[in-house]
């Protein structure tokens, strides 16, 4: 990257190139922070909420560790799929990027349907004390997950107008980090919410 | 006749529509421009932070008088104008300073995320709006009317959300648009600092938003938006949380004297290692008030606030301003000083600061004597600390406007700048003191609860409320006089910056026309161009040696 000479504000100077950017993978970073974080709070608050309730919370509700368990592996699965993607771009590798992405997606897709399921089966209401704790720690993560799937499309976009390549790969690592968060706070939800009940 | 002939002898060219310029309320609305951006979230939280000052000032008042002007419940005066002063003015201040000034200081031609950042500014004004009407008809914070209340809920998440969009392309510009040789460690001081801040903010106010969704899914009366306020979102302006509002100030008061001395600060890496050691004693939603839903009750209760964490968590913030301050006052007193608004903000908003953290050693104090030795009040102390902050965040972005003021309007306006500046410091800090100086007094028996005592009281803070807001409106003024002055002369550019924001024209050409960025091997690459080839970090070591 060659310098060249400019004037500005009277001045000369040699002016300096500007780097690679990656100011994709860095927003989503930033942006996925903060997600992390309110998810994380309202886990505590709800750890807090079932201290205090002891042993009536949730008496009246069953809730099967399998289902939940099925959800985490379902993400876990998505892990795998999603670095797939990031590794087969960074290689300029598009059939592999699309199928991998395609695939997350389903996962991801299926793991919204088995969230409906599980609501259904559990059967809280809204009115009942631990509703509005439970509904807001899982369905804020549920809504995390489908702002990813959201911008995963966006990304499959970009890559099928093949503006991602291994010389730009930020969009995909873009959203693989948003993903990534959503399966770590996932298995923090399942642990907190379903394994302790 | 088909529509792919063309008629013999119809060769002409076709009518084409006149290119039309958009008009200024277009270009405003329509901008993803970080200059027109920045400005208006400068000048929009002047308004609005001056307006909040002025509810804080008749909230006092009222609450000595049985709150025959405002009606409604003194919680519900005070929380309210609290949150709008926070909200719509000190933090969004510091964000349009941060949108308009950190892209010219990385030598970047635009912000990054251009697109989300106008959203957040669009979104913050109408979250204002809502809050404004939420509060009217008898909502805001604390209000009687559940439906009001929870519009209110609803505005200050959409406040938080927008600031916080704001932030992120504010942060994601500082990391990933500096030019090849601005390390981290070159970044300016003010830059560093929004960096910091961002992070602090983005924690802290991802734990108010996960505040406001609760208040949402539970459907929340007002009584439980009430209670839902003091334990999940209130924690923003107490202590430890309520110091992210000083972050960007400290690097505001770095990157001025640096100027005001036209030399290096010594010791850079320091800087800004202090600067960080403050953010990072700013992150504060562990200390929130325990909630307390299922037992019923609602009112305020500082447990973190009663440990020994708490106690050093908030002292150490402390040792990093006054090391600050050692570190620009050995900056400066080898120059010759000349005294301007911003050379007065950057101490100001530092002593402001220590006020700050001198009530919430009190309130550290309190947890080792508490119902023994001494029985402060841990409530009043917490405001104090908060009125204290918020000033020392006017102090510093007024100054800023000030010293930045020829980059941001186009001409500077000092002589107006240094009473502004005076009277926010006088206004803001004399308002923290009498919260101090008011517990001590309860809690030594000077003071009572009497109706007399507490009428003194309101009223003396009104006044002291009406003196901040004097200071921010002439900021305004001063603001608003500088823009419509037009253009200043460019051969009258201040040639004297150290930084790259000095290197543009005054004001920078929209959507970064012309910009050019030098090579840069220091924090100050405009002072090396003028030193010559044995400078940037080289000379810097030597100095420091």
């Amino acid at each position: 990257m060659a310098e060249s000479s400019a004037a500005v504000a009277g001045r000369t100077y040699d002016t300096a190139p500007m780097p690679r950017r990656r100011e994709m993978l860095f927003g989503s970073a930033f942006a996925t922070a903060g997600a992390s974080m309110l998810i994380v709070v309202l886990v505590a608050n709800y750890l807090i909420e079932r201290t205090a309730g002891g042993d009536q919370w949730l008496i009246n509700n069953q809730i099967p560790l399998t289902q939940p368990t099925m959800q985490l592996i379902t993400l876990g699965m998505s892990v795998v799929t999603m670095q797939w993607a990031v590794y087969s771009i960074s290689r300029d590798d598009r059939y592999h990027t699309y199928m991998a992405i395609g695939i997350t997606m389903l996962l991801g897709l299926a793991f919204i349907n088995q969230t409906t399921f599980l609501y259904r089966m559990a059967g809280i209401t809204i009115e009942q004390p631990e509703g509005p704790l439970f509904y807001a720690v899982t369905g804020g993560h549920l809504v995390m997950i489908a702002l990813a799937l959201v911008f995963m499309v966006l990304v499959l976009f970009r890559v099928l107008a093949g503006q991602y390549s291994s010389r730009m790969p930020d969009g995909v690592g873009a959203v693989a980090i948003l993903w990534y968060a959503g399966v770590a706070l996932y298995a923090l939800i399942w642990f907190a919410v379903y394994v302790q009940k | 006749m088909a529509l792919t002939e063309t008629r013999p002898g119809a060769q002409q060219q076709p009518a084409v529509a006149p290119a039309t310029e958009p008009g200024s309320i277009e270009r405003l609305i329509g901008s993803g421009d970080h200059l027109i951006i920045g400005r208006t979230f400068i000048v929009a939280a002047l308004i609005f932070g001056m307006l909040s000052a002025l509810g804080l000032a008749i909230a006092g008042i009222d609450a000595s008088a049985e709150n025959i002007a405002l009606g409604g419940s003194a919680f519900n005066n005070w929380n309210t104008a609290l949150v709008a002063i926070i909200l719509t003015g000190a933090l969004p201040m510091l964000i349009g300073l941060g949108v308009y000034l950190v892209p010219l200081q990385v030598g970047s031609p635009s912000i990054s995320f251009p697109r989300l950042t106008a959203l957040s500014l669009w979104a913050w004004l109408i979250g204002v709006l809502i809050f404004a009407v939420s509060f009217v008809t008898d909502g805001g914070i604390g209000g009687t009317d559940s439906d009001a209340a929870r519009l209110g809920n609803l505005a200050v998440g959409l406040m938080v959300l927008a600031l916080l969009g704001a932030t992120v392309s504010v942060m994601t510009t500082v990391v990933s648009h500096r030019p090849v040789g601005m390390t981290l460690a070159r970044v300016p001081l003010f830059s560093w600092s929004m960096l910091i801040a961002g992070f602090v903010w983005i924690l802290n106010g991802s734990a108010v938003l996960a505040g406001v969704v609760l208040g949402e899914v539970a459907k929340a009366d007002a009584s439980g938006l009430a209670a839902n306020y003091q334990t999940m979102i209130s924690q923003l302006w107490d202590a430890p949380a309520i110091y992210m509002l000083a972050i960007p100030v400290l690097g505001i008061a770095g990157d001025v004297t640096a100027k005001v001395a036209a030399r290096r600060i010594s010791a850079y890496g320091v800087a800004q290692g202090l600067i960080a050691v403050f953010g990072v004693f700013s992150f504060g939603v562990w200390a929130a008030s325990s909630r307390a839903v299922t037992s019923g009750a609602w009112a305020h209760n500082p447990v973190a606030q009663q440990t020994v964490v708490f106690a050093v968590w908030v002292i150490v913030p402390g040792i990093a301003v006054l090391g600050l301050l050692g570190l620009y006052a050995d900056t400066i007193r080898r120059s010759k000083l000349r005294i301007t608004a911003a050379g007065l903000a950057g101490p100001m908003s530092l002593l402001l600061v220590l006020g700050g953290v001198l009530a919430a050693v009190l309130q550290a104090v309190d947890t080792f004597g508490k119902g023994t030795l001494i029985g402060f009040d841990v409530v009043q102390l917490a405001k104090a600390q908060t009125l204290f902050l918020v000033a020392a965040a006017f102090c510093g972005a007024v100054g800023g406007t000030a010293f930045w003021g020829e980059k941001l309007w186009g001409h500077s306006s000092d002589s107006l700048a240094k009473p502004s500046v005076a009277l926010v410091f006088a206004g803001g800090g004399l308002l923290g003191t009498l919260g101090i100086v008011g517990t001590i007094a309860v809690a030594q028996g000077v003071l009572s609860d009497s109706d007399s005592d507490s009428r003194v009281y309101g009223i003396v803070f009104g006044v002291l409320a009406a003196l901040f807001t004097f200071g921010l409106l002439i900021a305004l003024v001063s603001a608003l006089g500088a823009a419509s002055a037009g253009h200043a002369d460019p051969a009258e550019d201040d040639q004297s910056g150290l930084t790259l924001e000095w290197a543009v024209a005054s004001p920078p050409a929209p959507e970064g026309a012309g910009f050019t960025v030098p090579a840069v091997s220091s924090p100050y690459p405009l002072l090396d161009l003028r030193e010559g080839p044995e400078s940037g970090d080289t000379a810097s070591t030597k100095e420091a040696e």
